[in-house]
C-alpha cells in the first residue's frame, strides 16, 4: 500500500493541474467573450480615442432625437407590460380555477413563443396584417380596393401586439404557477365574511397576486425593453429602441461607434438595475406548474362556460393564427397555390440583395448551430460540473450572458474583437462564440439540475466498487445526466438557428444566416423576395417546432430549470 | 484483520466520533448499534474510504489504509436506499465493480451468474432495477457488492427501507449468505433484533462512543451501563441511593468491584412471580399487566419502585390488578450500571 513514490506525486499532481485548467476553460471563455467585450464598450462610450470623452453622453442628454429614443424605448415597454399582464391575469384566472379538456397541451404550447425567433414572429405578423398579408390581400381582391385597407405596418400598434404575442404566455405561465399554489382558504374565508365581485379581486386576490405580477410584469419589462428585431423589421425608420439605435449607429454611421457605445451603457446600466429587482422579485415566487390541478374545476354555471370560452378561442387565436397566415402566405402567390418562394431558395437572382443564395444561408446556419451545439455544450457541461460541486457561488456569472441583451452582446464583440490580440472580424468563428454566448446559459440550465439530482449514494457505490473518480464520471454521471445534456444540447441548436441581435453585428456579409437572409428579404421590395423570406421563415419556424416538441417530450420525464 | 484506534471525527467542529477503538477478526460479523446520530454511519464510512478522519488510525493487517483512497480499498459497501444503477440493468449493476478488473468478459459473466445464483436472482439479468421488489432490490445490492470478492463487507443499514416483515426474513438469508462466503463483515443498524440476529459481536455505539462491545447474548443479558440498558429496552433500573436504603441492599450486596456504580438494573429475565409468601421472594403488588401475545407485561411495586416483568404467556391466570404475591429476583439478574 505504499503510495508516496515521488514519481507518482508527481504524475498525480500533473493531472490535478490539468483537470484545474479544464474546469477554468468556460471562465476563460466568459472572461475573454463577455467581459472584455463589456470593458470595451466602457472603454469606447468613455474615451473613444483613447483619451477621457465624455461627448458622445453630452450629445445623448442634450440632442432631442436621443432623448427622444429612451423615452420612446421606456413608454413602449411600460405599455406593452401593462397590455400583456392585463391580458394574462383572466387567462391566469381560467388556468388556475378551472378544468377542461386539452388544458394540458394548450399549457406546453403556452411554451412555444419561448422559441420562436424574432425574425419568425415579425414575419409571421407581416404575412397574417402586412400591406402584403393575407388578410389585406383578400381584402382588397374581395372588394378590388386599390389601397391597402389595413394599414397596420409601421404604426405603434402592431408593435405592441406583437409584443404581447411574445410575452402574453410568459406572463400566463408564471401567474398560473403561482395561483395554484396559493392557500384557497384565504378565499374562501373572505368569501364568507361577505367579500365578492370586484371587492375580492382588489382586497383579495390581486394583493395575494402582488409578488408574481410584480416579478412578471419586470420580465415582460426587460424583454420589451431590449426588443430589437420585432422593432427593426416592422417599425420601419419611424421607430427606435435604444437597440435599434445602437444598430443603426454602427452600421450607418462612419463614426457611431461611440454614441453606440454609449447608448449601449445606458442599456446595460438599466437592465442591471432591472435584473438585480427581479432577482430580488424572483426568489419570493416559486414557480410549480405540476400542481396547477389541484384547485380546479369543471365550468358550472353559463357564465363560467362563455367565459373560459372565450378566454381559450383568444388565447389560441393569439398563439396559432400568425403562425398559421405565415404558413398560408409561404404558398400564396399572385396566381393561388404556388411553391415557387420554395423553389426560388436555392436560386442567385440578379436583383438580389444577397451575395448567396438564401439557401446558402440554411447550409450556413445549420453549420453554426452544429458548432454552437458542440462547443456550448462542452463549455456548459464543464460550468455545470463547477457549478454543482465546486463553485456554487459561480451560478449568476454564468446566467449573465441571459441577462444582457443579444444587441449588447453582438456589439461589444463587433467592437472588442476588430483588432489584435483578438482578431476575429473576418472570422466566422465570431457568429459561434456570439451564438455559444446566448446558448451557454440555456446548457448550464438544464445540466445542472440533472447533475444536482443524481445521487451522492450512487457515486460512493462506483467509488467502492473500485471505481477511480472518472470513470464515475463516465459510467455514473454521464449516463444520468444524458438527458439534461440532450435538452441543452437541443436548446443551444435552436437558440443559434434563430438567433438575431447579436448576429447582426458579428455575421459577414457573404456568410449571412437564417434569420439575417429574412430580415433582408423582408425589407426588400418584390413579391419575389418577401415571398422568399415568408417560406424560409417557415423553414425556420419548422425547425424550432421539431425542437420545441423535443424540449418538451425530454423534460416532461423530469429534467431542466425553465 | 481490521483495527481501528483512537478514531475522531467531527462535522462543522460538532464531534461525532470521540475515541472508537474497535478491532476485527478475519470472518467475524460485527454489528455497529446505536440510536440514530451515534456515529455509526460515520464510522463506517471512514472505514469505506468515504471520509477521512480527523485523527486516529484505520489498519487492515496491520498497516494503515487512511491514504488509500475508496477505490482501492477493495471494500464492498452495501448502502442504506441499496443506490443501484438505475441506467443499468441486474446484471449490469452486480458487474459493475468486476469491470475494474483485469478480467476477459467470459470470466465476468462467469462471477455474475455464480452471485446471482448466491443471491437466488437467476434470470433477473436483464430485469431493469427500478422495476423490481423491495427485497430484490436489496439482494441486486447484495450481489453487487458481493461479485467483486471484497476483502471486507459493510452494509449500512441495508433492511432499513423494507417493510417490518421482509426484514425478518431477509436478515437470515443475509447472515447465511455472509457466511457462506466466509466473509468479514460491519453491519450498521438502529434495530437491536437485527443486531442479535446478524452479529457474532456487537459494538453498542453511543454520542460517538462505544458503550459496550460482546456477544448478542451477552450484551442483552449483562449491559455494563444505563445508556446499554436503556437502549435495550431494559427499564428496571434503581437508582443507587433508592438501592441502598431499600431491603434489596441487605440481600444484594455490590460486589467490590461495583462501586463505581451509579444505578442497578434488575433484568427482568431474571424475574419471576410466586404465590404470595412464597420462601425466597419479596412481597409485591401487581400495578398493572397487558397480555402482550407471546408474553405479558406485567408491573409490580415494591416500596415505591416499579419493576416491569415479561412472563411468557400461558392459558393459566395471571395474577389480577391489585393482588399481592412475591417476587423471585435471581442472583445473576441483580446488574450493576456503571
Amino acid at each position: 500500500m505504499d503510495r508516496d513514490n515521488p514519481a507518482v506525486s508527481a504524475y498525480t499532481i500533473g493531472l490535478r493541474l490539468g483537470w484545474y485548467g479544464l474546469l477554468a476553460v468556460p471562465l476563460l471563455f466568459l472572461l475573454v467573450f463577455y467581459f472584455y467585450p463589456l470593458a470595451s464598450i466602457l472603454w469606447v462610450s468613455l474615451a473613444p480615442d483613447g483619451q477621457p470623452d465624455l461627448s458622445s453622453f453630452g450629445r445623448l442628454i442634450l440632442s432631442p432625437y436621443y432623448r427622444e429614443t429612451l423615452w420612446f424605448t421606456l413608454w413602449q415597454a411600460v405599455l406593452s407590460t401593462a397590455l400583456t399582464i392585463g391580458l394574462a391575469l383572466p387567462g391566469a384566472y381560467v388556468f388556475t380555477r378551472y378544468r377542461f379538456p386539452g388544458k394540458r397541451l394548450l399549457m406546453a404550447l403556452t411554451a412555444l413563443p419561448f422559441v420562436l425567433p424574432t425574425v419568425v414572429v415579425a414575419a409571421a405578423f407581416s404575412a397574417l396584417v402586412g400591406s402584403n398579408g393575407i388578410i389585406n390581400n383578400a381584402l382588397e381582391r374581395l372588394f378590388s380596393l386599390e389601397t391597402v385597407p389595413i394599414q397596420l405596418e409601421r404604426t405603434l400598434a402592431l408593435i405592441l401586439i406583437v409584443h404581447v404575442f411574445y410575452n402574453y404566455t410568459l406572463a400566463l405561465r408564471m401567474i398560473t404557477g403561482y395561483w395554484a399554489n396559493q392557500n384557497t382558504r384565504i378565499e374562501e374565508a373572505a368569501r364568507v365574511l361577505g367579500s365578492h365581485g370586484w371587492r375580492l379581486w382588489w382586497e383579495i386576490r390581486l394583493p395575494a397576486l402582488r409578488p408574481v405580477l410584480l416579478a412578471a410584469a419586470l420580465l415582460v419589462f426587460i424583454f420589451t425593453f431590449t426588443s430589437f428585431g420585432v422593432i427593426l423589421i416592422l417599425g420601419g425608420v419611424r421607430f427606435a429602441t435604444l437597440e435599434v439605435e445602437i444598430y443603426r449607429q454602427t452600421v450607418n454611421y462612419v463614426n457611431g461607434l461611440p454614441m453606440a457605445a454609449a447608448l449601449s451603457l445606458v442599456q446595460i446600466v438599466i437592465m442591471g438595475a432591472a435584473l438585480i429587482v427581479y432577482t430580488r422579485l424572483q426568489r419570493r415566487v416559486v414557480v410549480d406548474l405540476q400542481s396547477a390541478e389541484s384547485v380546479a374545476r369543471q365550468p358550472r354555471t353559463r357564465g363560467e362556460k362563455a367565459f373560459v370560452t372565450a378566454t381559450l378561442v383568444v388565447i389560441v387565436v393569439m398563439l396559432f393564427t400568425p403562425l398559421l397566415a405565415l404558413v398560408i402566405r409561404s404558398f400564396t402567390g399572385t396566381e393561388g397555390f404556388t411553391t415557387e418562394y420554395y423553389t426560388a431558395l436555392g436560386q442567385n437572382s440578379r436583383n438580389s440583395v444577397l451575395f448567396v443564395p438564401p439557401s446558402t444561408a440554411i447550409r450556413n446556419s445549420l453549420l453554426f448551430a452544429l458548432v454552437t451545439t458542440a462547443l456550448s455544450v462542452f463549455l456548459g457541461f464543464i460550468a455545470a460540473y463547477l457549478l454543482t460541486r465546486r463553485a456554487r457561488w459561480l451560478d449568476p456569472i454564468f446566467m449573465l450572458p441571459l441577462a444582457t441583451s443579444a444587441v449588447t452582446l453582438g456589439f461589444g464583440l463587433f467592437i472588442a474583437l476588430d483588432s489584435p490580440p483578438l482578431n476575429l472580424r473576418r472570422s466566422p468563428l465570431l457568429v459561434v462564440i456570439a451564438h455559444t454566448l446566448v446558448a451557454l446559459p440555456f446548457v448550464v440550465r438544464s445540466v445542472v439540475p440533472a447533475l444536482r439530482s443524481v445521487p451522492a449514494p450512487l457515486r460512493e457505490a462506483a467509488a467502492t466498487l473500485g471505481a477511480p473518480p472518472w470513470k464515475v464520471w463516465l459510467w455514473v454521471d454521464l449516463p444520468l445526466i444524458s438527458r439534461g445534456l440532450v435538452v441543452g444540447a437541443t436548446f443551444a441548436f435552436t437558440v443559434s438557428m434563430g438567433e438575431f441581435g447579436a448576429s447582426t453585428f458579428v455575421a459577414r456579409p457573404d456568410t449571412p444566416t437564417i434569420p439575417i437572409v429574412i430580415f433582408r428579404l423582408l425589407g426588400q421590395p418584390g413579391a419575389v423576395n418577401y415571398g422568399q423570406g415568408i417560406a424560409l421563415s417557415v423553414l425556420l419556424m419548422a425547425v424550432c417546432a421539431v425542437s420545441f416538441v423535443l424540449i418538451e417530450r425530454i423534460r416532461t420525464a423530469g429534467v431542466g430549470e425553465f | 484483520m481490521l483495527t481501528v484506534e483512537q478514531l475522531h471525527h467531527a462535522f462543522d467542529r460538532q464531534p461525532v466520533l470521540r475515541g472508537i477503538n474497535l478491532s476485527i477478526d478475519e470472518g467475524e460479523i460485527v454489528c455497529l448499534l446505536g440510536p440514530s446520530g451515534c456515529g455509526k454511519t460515520t464510522l463506517l464510512r471512514i472505514i469505506a474510504g468515504l471520509e477521512k478522519p480527523i485523527s486516529g488510525d484505520v489498519k487492515l493487517n496491520g498497516s494503515s489504509i487512511v491514504p488509500v483512497p475508496v477505490h482501492q480499498r477493495d471494500f464492498g459497501l452495501m448502502f442504506q436506499d441499496f443506490a443501484l444503477f438505475p441506467h443499468l440493468n441486474v446484471a449490469q449493476n452486480v458487474a459493475f465493480g468486476l469491470r475494474m478488473k483485469p478480467l476477459s468478459s467470459a470470466e465476468q459473466r462467469q462471477r455474475v451468474q455464480e452471485v446471482l445464483k448466491l443471491v437466488e436472482l437467476e434470470g433477473y439479468e436483464r430485469r431493469s432495477v427500478t422495476e423490481i421488489s423491495g427485497g430484490e432490490k436489496q439482494r441486486v445490492a447484495l450481489a453487487r457488492s458481493l461479485c467483486p470478492r471484497p476483502r471486507l463487507l459493510m452494509l449500512d443499514e441495508p433492511l432499513g427501507s423494507l417493510d417490518a416483515a421482509l426484514r425478518q426474513r431477509l436478515i437470515l438469508d443475509l447472515k447465511q449468505i455472509i457466511k457462506s462466503v466466509g466473509l468479514t463483515a460491519i453491519y450498521v443498524t438502529h434495530d437491536q433484533q437485527e443486531a442479535y440476529t446478524i452479529a457474532d459481536r456487537i459494538a453498542l455505539m453511543n454520542a460517538g462512543q462505544i458503550e459496550q462491545i460482546d456477544a448478542p447474548a451477552s450484551l442483552y443479558h449483562r449491559p455494563h451501563t444505563r445508556f446499554a440498558a436503556q437502549f435495550l429496552g431494559l427499564e428496571n433500573i434503581v437508582e443507587m441511593q433508592a438501592w441502598r436504603s431499600s431491603q434489596f441492599n441487605e440481600r444484594y450486596t455490590p460486589p467490590d468491584h461495583a462501586g463505581q456504580a451509579k444505578a442497578v438494573l434488575l433484568h427482568p429475565a431474571g424475574l419471576t412471580l410466586a404465590e404470595k409468601d412464597t420462601p425466597g421472594t419479596l412481597p409485591v403488588i401487581v400495578v398493572s399487566h397487558m397480555f402482550q401475545g407471546r408474553f405479558y407485561t406485567i408491573e409490580v411495586e415494591i416500596e415505591g419502585l416499579r419493576l416491569r416483568l415479561d412472563p411468557p404467556s400461558s392459558r393459566n391466570s395471571v395474577p389480577h390488578v391489585g393482588e399481592e404475591v412475591g417476587l423471585r429476583i435471581q442472583p445473576e439478574a441483580v446488574l450493576w450500571l456503571d
